[in-house]
């Protein structure tokens, strides 16, 4: 996933990672290791969910369609949080905190069962 | 542009596998789970989370394989101090070998890409035929991450030299220390005050020089 969504141009590169720019959305990325960084919503708002999070990168992302690639005849998006499958639309899962998703298009990948945050995160 | 002040931020981890039919007669597909594999595409160098590794060890690291790359070698380095380093793969932890195994897999494509891989039990070497030549080398891992870092540069030297490059081991600049020793304000404060103190004496002499005696102008009339 890419470094530097939800962070608006122009932004400060160092290396791979995005160290800023000129104001940022509550749903970002960093870095490209697919970490997504979540302001928690206020006490009244359900968390955000995965498909704002494509909305914010210009991706398309629906039960056939995962950025530009398209499931074969028949096939799908599957989705898995925290090792288990999600059965529904991938776009609705909500981004809450340390969860694990992993969206896949094509035969199956077995998913990482943990995942290790980096600290403070 | 909506804007809020993160308070608290939570991180989410969302990772996408992508396995083609194409590629199903290769070796079993993993989904994306390390934060090297990701950050290796796009630098020469994957460093720890935590410590910071510090900026003169890195611009060494870095500068010794840009002229690897120059030489026709495109080695790439992880440098993995924690399990936290590994992301999804922190099973592979204490595993260098192993570790550069799956790394280098994830990260080449028409061919291997060369990858050393730096952990405190040791090194691995995934793409390169002259792991030997790290015989008897150990990575220092007493300074955490700079250790690990100034023993990659070896690492890397050793494996250039094996692979017939001309390098030899940088200097690593010696960086200013911060929080100690007399602030700089002083230090360049000081004698500038000293010059504008000995001007304003000297130029409040000469005022006084120049003031006309009235007792000699009576007496010479």
């Amino acid at each position: 996933m890419a470094a530097g969504i939800g962070i608006a141009p122009p932004q400060r590169r160092q290396g791979a990672s995005v160290a800023g720019g000129r104001c940022a959305y509550p749903i970002r990325t960093a870095d490209p290791t697919g970490v997504i960084l979540v302001d928690p919503p206020s006490t009244n708002e359900p968390p955000p969910t995965v498909e704002e999070l494509f909305k914010l990168w210009g991706q398309q992302l629906s039960r056939h369609r995962l950025a530009s690639f398209t499931a074969a005849h028949n096939g799908s998006v599957t989705a898995f949080v925290d090792g288990r499958s999600v059965l529904g639309p991938p776009g609705a899962i909500p981004l809450r905190r340390h969860a694990q998703i992993v969206l896949e298009i094509g035969p199956y990948v077995q998913p990482h069962p943990a995942y290790r945050f980096a600290p403070g995160l | 542009m909506p804007f809020r002040s993160a308070i608290g931020r939570i991180a989410v981890s969302i990772s996408t596998a992508l396995a083609i039919a194409a590629v199903a007669a290769a070796p079993a597909a993993h989904a994306d789970a390390d934060p090297a594999s990701d950050f290796l595409l796009a630098a020469p160098v994957f460093y720890p989370y935590q410590p910071a590794t510090s900026p003169a060890i890195k611009t060494a690291l870095e500068g010794t394989l840009a002229k690897l790359k120059r030489e026709g070698l495109n080695l790439k380095v992880a440098i993995i101090d924690s399990p936290n380093d590994l992301g999804g793969v922190s099973n592979l932890w204490r595993m260098p070998q192993p570790y550069a195994d799956f790394l280098g897999k994830e990260i080449s494509f028409n061919q291997k890409q060369p990858l050393l891989v730096v952990m405190p039990p040791g090194f691995g070497v995934y793409g390169m035929n002259s792991r030997s030549a790290l015989n008897g080398l150990m990575p220092n891992a007493s300074q955490q991450a700079d250790g690990l870092a100034r023993s990659a540069i070896t690492a890397v030297v050793r494996l250039g030299q094996a692979d017939g490059k001309q390098i030899t081991e940088p200097t690593i600049r010696k960086e200013a220390s911060s929080g100690k020793g007399t602030p700089a304000l002083i230090v360049f404060g000081a004698p500038v005050l000293l010059v504008a103190i000995a001007a304003l004496i000297a130029l409040t002499r000469r005022t006084h020089d120049s003031e006309p005696d009235q007792e000699e102008g009576e007496s010479a009339a």
